[in-house]
């Protein structure tokens, strides 16, 4: 039997709103760390990877591995009936075909269960491997939401380029071209408002801006954000979810042609 | 002469009706039957009185009057009555408008009152002037007039008696008398009647039945939406045959089709060396149109090839013949299915101005097998360098295609677009690129 209770259905529900835009469906892997979700978009160019610790919830039971194949539009409607102060709990016995939601109020006067059918997804797995990244950029995530949603505006690719100088975000078009440097803050009053770089050597990359104004949906979940680069290296963009675990959003970049 | 013995015939005809045949006839009905002038009727019925009884004393008729006058207030007045009480009426009158008789039968008076219902047909109130006429008669339908003639048999069968339908008519008749004044109209009033007893007769008591049996076939659909679904079974059944004869048809077609598939491939192979030796000599005075019609409903495609030659020197290519050459052969034998490879793509633009584009297209078999085939389109579009970059880039792209793997398809599709716009940069690759799977 599994069973995961969060005392903040919040959590779960942005979440939810962060990937179902990306994601049609995928598979919720269970085991006794925690949950654990993997899975790329339909063109192949994005990953998503979600990581909830076993620690982070109230209450957390799995007797047994159990992966359960969602439809994430479905679980964002069954997550939307829940109040944000909610507490949910995430029901499915060993073999099932359904899995249950029961909302709670906090003064436990209202429960609502809602049992969703569960799908099997064959999808594929990649295999993530660690990689230590040439530059790494931590800035507020309202911030780099902002940046996106303005340069999208202007091209349909971003570049990001990351010197000793700074980061610099670019995008041109018909209309003409906009950049935005951003240098690292040099005193750190709130950790949250602060940019941090980290640079080995310059990586200049360049990626789809639709993809990147999908991945700032998670911009709720977390304060800052974290994006991490290396050349001809897939772009990396976490999320940190407090006390619970992370949502990485991994981006191939796109890369020039030899006209020859 | 000829009046007299048309009158002694009629005598003798109105003799037989009345005696031997026992009519009750009125004057109405006697200008009818004899197609005389009512007034004609009137004298013979007159005569008939004054010498029925010279003739044959033993036989008893019963005669009723009509006696039209305005009386002291000053009112009309048209009554029928016996002999006996036309005395009396006359003298109750002030003035007397006209008196003739109305009707002779032989017999008992007491049947004398179904005279006044003796008008057969409604509709001949227009025809009949100075018609009696009640204002509270109704148009009685002929279920209704059946329903009493009905009830007449069944009295007669329970009872035996006669007395007690003429009881029911009596009754009947005298409730009319009482309570009704009868007025004598004119034509024109009787048609107003007519109309205004129509207009109530709009709200007659069988269409509401009709009203009521509409509301129950509302209410029947709402039944019918359970016993449809085994309807449409029944229905599926029935179409059933239809269906295989469509079938039938569908393949005859099919195999028609394919033949004229075939004649089109020739035809185009034909074409296209013609085109090269009209290229050769003249490119502005030929025309060479090629359509192809869109699928049809049922997946088949046809083409139609025309050709237009502007000079007459050209009279080596002649496609016209060279299709009746294969359609002759084609009808003696039935060809073999085309194979996806026997169709060929020329090369080269024919029109300048229009653009060669190879397309997948399917087509099903004789035995129902569908075959991808790939053939050439011809699309306009406008002399530009862009697009002349635009072809370059495609052949490019083309090329490449059959380098990349299938998944990068997509990609295929938004780097052609990006080289169609200036200043995008790069190709999107894949997660596959810099991941394994697992």
């Amino acid at each position: 039997m599994f069973e995961a209770r969060l005392l903040r259905s919040s959590i779960l529900k942005k979440v939810l709103e962060a990937i179902k835009d990306l994601l049609t469906q995928a598979t919720f892997d269970c085991d006794d760390n925690g949950i654990q979700l993997q899975a790329m978009d339909n063109s192949h160019v994005s990953l998503v990877s979600l990581t909830l610790r076993a620690d982070g919830f109230d209450k957390y039971r799995c007797d047994r591995n159990i992966s359960m194949g969602m439809n994430l539009g479905s679980m964002s409607k069954i997550l939307k009936c829940a109040g944000d102060k909610d507490t949910v709990t995430m029901k499915a016995q060993d073999n099932a075909d359904t899995v249950t939601f029961v909302f709670e109020s906090p003064n436990q006067e209202k429960v609502s269960d809602y049992e969703m059918k569960l799908m099997n997804l064959d999808l594929e797995h990649l295999g993530i491997p660690e990689t230590e990244y040439s530059c790494t950029i931590r800035m507020p995530s309202a911030e780099f939401a902002r940046i996106c949603r303005d340069l999208s505006q202007f091209g349909e690719s971003m570049v990001i380029s990351c010197t000793k100088e700074g980061v610099k975000f670019s995008a041109s078009g018909d209309i003409g071209s906009a950049n935005i440097k951003l240098a690292q803050t040099a005193s750190i009053d709130k950790e949250e408002e602060a940019v941090v770089i980290e640079m080995d050597e310059p990586v200049t990359l360049t990626f789809a801006c639709q993809y990147l104004n999908y991945f700032t949906k998670a911009t709720s979940l977390s304060p800052q954000v974290q994006l991490s680069m290396s050349a001809d290296v897939p772009l990396v963009v976490e999320y940190r979810i407090p006390d619970i675990g992370h949502i990485r959003y991994y981006l191939a970049p796109k890369i020039e042609e030899d006209d020859s | 002469m000829d009046s007299d013995e048309s009158l002694e015939t009629n005598l003798n005809t109105v003799k037989n009706m009345i005696l031997d045949e026992e009519k009750i006839v009125t004057y109405i009905s006697l200008s009818r039957d004899l197609c005389i002038h009512i007034n004609k009727s009137k004298q013979l019925l007159h005569l008939l009185v004054r010498k029925i009884p010279e003739q044959c004393p033993n036989i008893k008729l019963n005669v009723n009057y009509i006696i039209s006058g305005l009386t002291d207030d000053c009112k009309a007045r048209t009554t029928i009555c016996t002999e006996d009480d036309l005395k009396n009426l006359k003298s109750s009158l002030k003035t007397v408008f006209y008196e003739h008789v109305y009707s002779v039968n032989k017999g008992s008076p007491g049947t004398d009152h179904v005279a006044y219902l003796l008008v057969s047909k409604f509709d001949d109130f227009n025809l009949c002037a100075g018609l009696i006429k009640n204002s509270e008669c109704n148009k009685m339908t002929i279920d209704e007039i059946g329903c009493l003639k009905g009830n007449n048999r069944q009295t007669v069968s329970n009872g035996g008696s006669d007395s007690i339908p003429q009881k029911k008519i009596k009754t009947e008749s005298k409730s009319l008398f009482k309570n009704n004044q009868v007025e004598n109209k004119t034509d024109a009033i009787v048609t107003e009647n007519m109309k205004s007893k129509i207009k109530t007769e709009v709200v007659s008591p069988t269409k509401d039945l009709n009203n009521k049996q509409n509301n129950n076939h509302k209410t029947q659909k709402g039944i019918a939406g359970f016993f449809s679904k085994s309807n449409n079974t029944v229905n599926k059944k029935l179409t059933k045959e239809p269906e295989q004869k469509l079938k039938t048809i569908v393949k005859e077609n099919i195999q028609l089709k394919d033949e004229k598939m075939e004649m089109v491939v020739e035809n185009q192979i034909l074409k296209t060396k013609i085109s090269d030796k009209e290229e050769s000599i003249s490119k502005k005075k030929n025309k060479v149109l090629t359509q192809t019609k869109k699928p049809t409903a049922n997946g088949r495609k046809r083409k139609r090839v025309l050709y237009v030659s502007g000079s007459d020197s050209d009279e080596e290519a002649d496609p016209f013949a060279v299709k009746e050459e294969i359609k002759s052969e084609s009808d003696d034998e039935i060809p073999p299915t085309p194979s996806a490879n026997s169709i060929k793509i020329t090369s080269g633009i024919v029109n300048p101005k229009k653009r060669r584009k190879v397309v997948d297209k399917t087509y099903m078999d004789e035995e129902g097998y569908i075959h991808t085939v790939k053939e050439e389109i011809y699309e306009s579009y406008s002399e530009n360098e862009d697009d002349k970059n635009v072809k370059q880039n495609v052949k490019e792209i083309k090329v490449e295609k059959k380098e990349i793997s299938p998944k990068d398809k997509k990609n295929d599709v938004i780097m052609t677009k990006k080289k169609i716009s200036p200043q995008q940069k790069g190709k999107q690759a894949t997660l596959a690129q810099f991941f394994k799977k697992k």
